[in-house]
């Protein structure tokens, strides 16, 4: 996490709540109103059992304690309804609109800055009055909310005053334990993040410091007084120490008015700064943001989708009529590229969202995995600020669920086992996001038993997934997992293992362009990692013809491009060639034959070297290149189905399609080929 | 009344119908970027405001290829979020035809006939054959 956005991220998460709450709250309404012509409606009260079951869990995140008691009571209310002991009838309806108005108070209250909230008693007693006696019955829901941050740091409230002294001062006394350090932080991040709230004062205590000869290098001596001048409020604080969880003790007090020096020993003061961003971030919360729908950028990043495609018409146009580029209109017309694609650029990250939503919803899923399968795990998150398109992300959540369940019931031992093992008794699952070469990489790690190469070729033979006495590499059996049906726990567990697991988690995937790969080591772990474009809408590329057809291949799986001279190309089976490449020799696939199209392969001179993501490189033949550029790309899916070797595909500008070569699934049917023509043999 | 109204078109010398709330848009008949593997029925695809569109020969795939082979028109129609272009010979009229009033094919039509089709319809001295949207598009994405 950028440390400078430390305290602005967690307002952003609060901004996302309340806006999500604004949401279930309108849902509400509608359903609410809906419910009074179908009473009986099964559905209806089932959604609004989810929409203030999904306040209460928001709430309960961000510790609005009020709010998820009101809801909780509301919800153990609804659930009621919804098993069907009580019945829906005109009263219960208006009742429900007035805790919904209830509600939507207490979200307003909170969301102006209020921490604490009381709710007319009348509302209460009516809603007790359908709880009967057992008013204090427990959570209506299998899974508990608790009041835990996904880190599994309590987030719980903090009494504030809210007509607090415009300017405070507090004494921080900050003592880190070793375990802070080796968690890669820092404590220059605490500082920073301190420094957004206010003016500080910071002393650094050496007196424990050794000396040089007993100094262990993995002992921490430190510690940190801090004087913090500011008109935020000790929630603001809290918050930044509840990010760090144990590592860090931190002990906050509050120093009177008229703040006396003498509560910083007069040592030299080792920092000072004022800090000219405080007027800024706080400006900054103000200008704060603009939800829009989403379809709305959606249709934007089309439109100018249509927009490149027009520049395109109109470049092809000129060219045809040899208006030169130097010219009045030349120019005019290169600036206006140049534009366009800013704009496209600016609009599609405006659909970017940080990785950070899918994964702090998966802190709740380790934890409730943990406890279902009685393992202790620790959840490890990096890089969650990566943005990712949101189109991506949003089908991002599914399969990382199930991976991250997965990793605890097949992956993570019993605490007892991994001790037998000699590892810690809690187990390590980090989720991590990357960029790498213009695509985002998702990995899922954990420390656990790591995967059995043995184990899973024998339940795939079991399965009739492959014929005993096949021959595969460890890869090849790895990617077993992913075949439909299979399973490798025996018994159908509540968390996983119902046999519709990695193959639905590697459909999905590739739905959005993703590639998974896995590498494990028995005893020590397995890491799943998952490859994903930025964006769907926009692909770099370069445009080739081959027998009067337009392709293109992103640029992404070429690595080289070069002159290809037929008479080295060497016969290395019916219809196959080699060609000399660097020091050795690659396979060659002539686009014409890739098309079915008959060709003699006189025209065929530029040879693209494309590579997969597994960095096997092949010798892709074309005609000609005629330019590298950006295309706007167009699921053939929408209208109508997968395409071998096509996977999607972009309109020109003379307002023809031209297919975009997949180059994995080329791969990808090449090696199929390889292995048949192996079975043949055998 | 609108969903009432059936678009008639010719496939060679036949006449057929598809009932006008499915037709998203006729367009004058352009070739298609042909793609490999492609079924034999299916012309390639097209580009229309920036969407990426399968055009089908109709006649091809409903196995009523005789003198089909000048394409006029393409007809798009619209079924279940999906848009499909279908190459025709001509767009003859709009008509009301009532559904009802289609009668059942012959029993020895072909397969594919019974499965592309609703029934037979006679309007005036024409003969008109009812298409089942539902089955076009199923076939076409096989």
């Amino acid at each position: 996490m950028s440390t400078e956005d430390f305290t602005d991220d967690m307002d952003a998460i609060r901004l996302i709540f309340f806006d999500e709450c604004d949401e279930q709250l309108t849902l509400l309404e509608e359903e609410l109103t809906a419910l009074e012509d179908e009473p009986e409606s099964g559905e209806k009260i089932n959604t609004i059992f989810r929409c203030v079951h999904s306040i209460k869990g928001g709430a309960a995140a961000f510790g609005m304690e009020d709010l998820v008691r009101f809801s909780h009571l509301f919800e153990s209310v609804l659930d009621r309804f919804r098993s069907g002991e009580l019945s829906v009838n005109a009263e219960s309806i208006r009742v429900f609109l007035k805790c919904k108005d209830a509600l939507s108070d207490i979200v307003s209250d909170f969301k102006n800055g209020a921490s604490t909230y009381d709710v007319a008693p009348e509302i209460t007693a009516e809603l007790e009055h359908y709880l009967g006696s057992d008013a204090s019955e427990p959570e209506p829901a299998s899974e508990k909310v608790g009041t835990e941050d996904i880190f599994g740091m309590s987030f719980a409230p903090v009494k504030i005053e809210i007509d607090a002294p415009s300017e405070q001062q507090f004494s921080i006394v900050l003592i880190v334990s070793p375990e802070f350090y080796e968690r890669g932080d820092d404590i220059r991040n605490i500082l920073m993040a301190l420094e957004g709230l206010g003016q500080i004062k910071v002393q650094v205590d050496s007196d424990a410091v050794p000396l040089l000869a007993d100094i262990s290098p993995g002992q921490s001596y430190l510690t940190w007084q801090i004087l913090l001048t500011t008109e935020k409020s000790r929630e603001s604080i809290d918050e930044i120490f509840d990010w760090c969880g144990d590592d860090l003790h931190a002990v906050i007090t509050s120093v009177p008015e008229e703040p006396e020096q003498t509560t910083i020993p007069s040592a030299p003061v080792a920092e000072e700064k004022t800090d000219p961003q405080v007027r800024k971030g706080a400006e900054r919360k103000d200008s704060a943001t603009v939800r829009v729908d989403i379809q709305r950028i959606d249709k934007l990043v089309d439109l100018i989708g249509e927009l490149v495609i027009n520049q395109g018409a109109i470049q092809s146009q000129m060219r045809r009529n040899k208006v030169p580029g130097d010219s009045f209109l030349g120019n005019v017309v290169t600036a206006q590229e140049q534009l366009i694609h800013e704009l496209q650029e600016n609009v599609i990250t405006m659909r970017a969202y940080p990785i950070k939503t899918v994964f702090q919803k998966l802190g709740r899923v380790v934890r409730e995995t943990a406890r279902l399968t009685e393992k202790q795990v620790r959840l490890v998150l990096e890089g969650e600020d990566t943005e990712v398109d949101r189109s991506i992300l949003e089908k991002l959540s599914d399969p990382l669920t199930h991976m991250v369940r997965n990793a605890i019931d097949h992956g993570i031992e019993s605490p007892e086992v991994r001790a037998q093992a000699g590892k810690d008794p809690e187990g390590l699952l980090r989720l991590r996001a990357f960029q790498r070469s213009g695509r985002i990489i998702v990995e899922i790690q954990d420390d656990g038993a790591g995967l059995d190469p043995d184990r899973i070729y024998e339940k795939a033979v079991e399965k009739k997934i492959i014929e005993k006495g096949q021959r595969l590499d460890r890869e090849e059996i790895y990617s077993l997992i992913f075949e439909p049906g299979f399973s490798t726990v025996a018994e159908v567990t509540d968390v996983s293992g119902r046999g519709v697991g990695m193959d639905v988690v590697k459909q999905s995937l590739q739905q959005i362009n993703g590639r998974i790969f896995i590498s494990s080591s028995k005893g020590k772990g397995t890491i799943f990692s998952i490859s994903l474009p930025f964006t769907l809408s926009v692909i770099e590329g370069i445009i080739f013809k081959s027998e009067g057809q337009d392709f293109v291949v992103p640029i992404n799986n070429v690595s080289e491009t070069i002159i290809f001279d037929n008479s080295k190309a060497f016969h290395i089976g019916e219809g196959k060639y080699g060609y000399p490449y660097r020091d050795g020799y690659l396979s060659v696939i002539y686009a014409s034959d890739l098309l079915g199209i008959p060709s003699d392969k006189k025209n065929q001179k530029i040879c693209f070297v494309i590579e997969n993501e597994n960095e096997e490189k092949m010798a892709f033949i074309v005609d000609k290149i005629i330019d590298q550029s950006r295309f706007v790309v167009k699921n053939l899916e929408d209208n109508y189905r997968k395409i071998a070797c096509f996977s999607t595909a972009t309109i020109l500008g003379d307002g023809n399609v031209a297919f975009i070569l997949d180059v994995e699934f080329l791969f990808g049917e090449l090696l199929k080929k390889r292995e048949s023509s192996l079975e043949e043999r055998v | 009344m609108i969903g009432k109204k059936s678009l008639v078109f010719s496939l060679g010398k036949q006449e057929f119908s598809i009932p006008i709330s499915a037709v998203k848009e006729i367009k004058t008949w352009s070739k298609a970027t042909p793609f490999p593997a492609a079924p034999a029925f299916v012309e390639g695809v097209v580009n229309v405001r920036g969407s990426v569109i399968p055009l089908v020969d109709m006649a091809r795939m409903m196995g009523v290829s005789e003198n089909s082979n000048e394409k006029k028109a393409i007809i798009f129609l619209k079924n279940k979020d999906k848009v499909i272009g279908f190459s025709v010979s001509n767009v003859t009229d709009i008509s009301d035809l009532d559904e009802e009033e289609f009668k059942p094919l012959p029993e020895l039509s072909s397969d594919d006939l019974k499965y592309f089709l609703n029934g037979i319809q006679p309007v005036a001295d024409r003969l008109i054959f009812s298409v089942n949207v539902d089955a076009l598009f199923e076939g076409s994405l096989q």
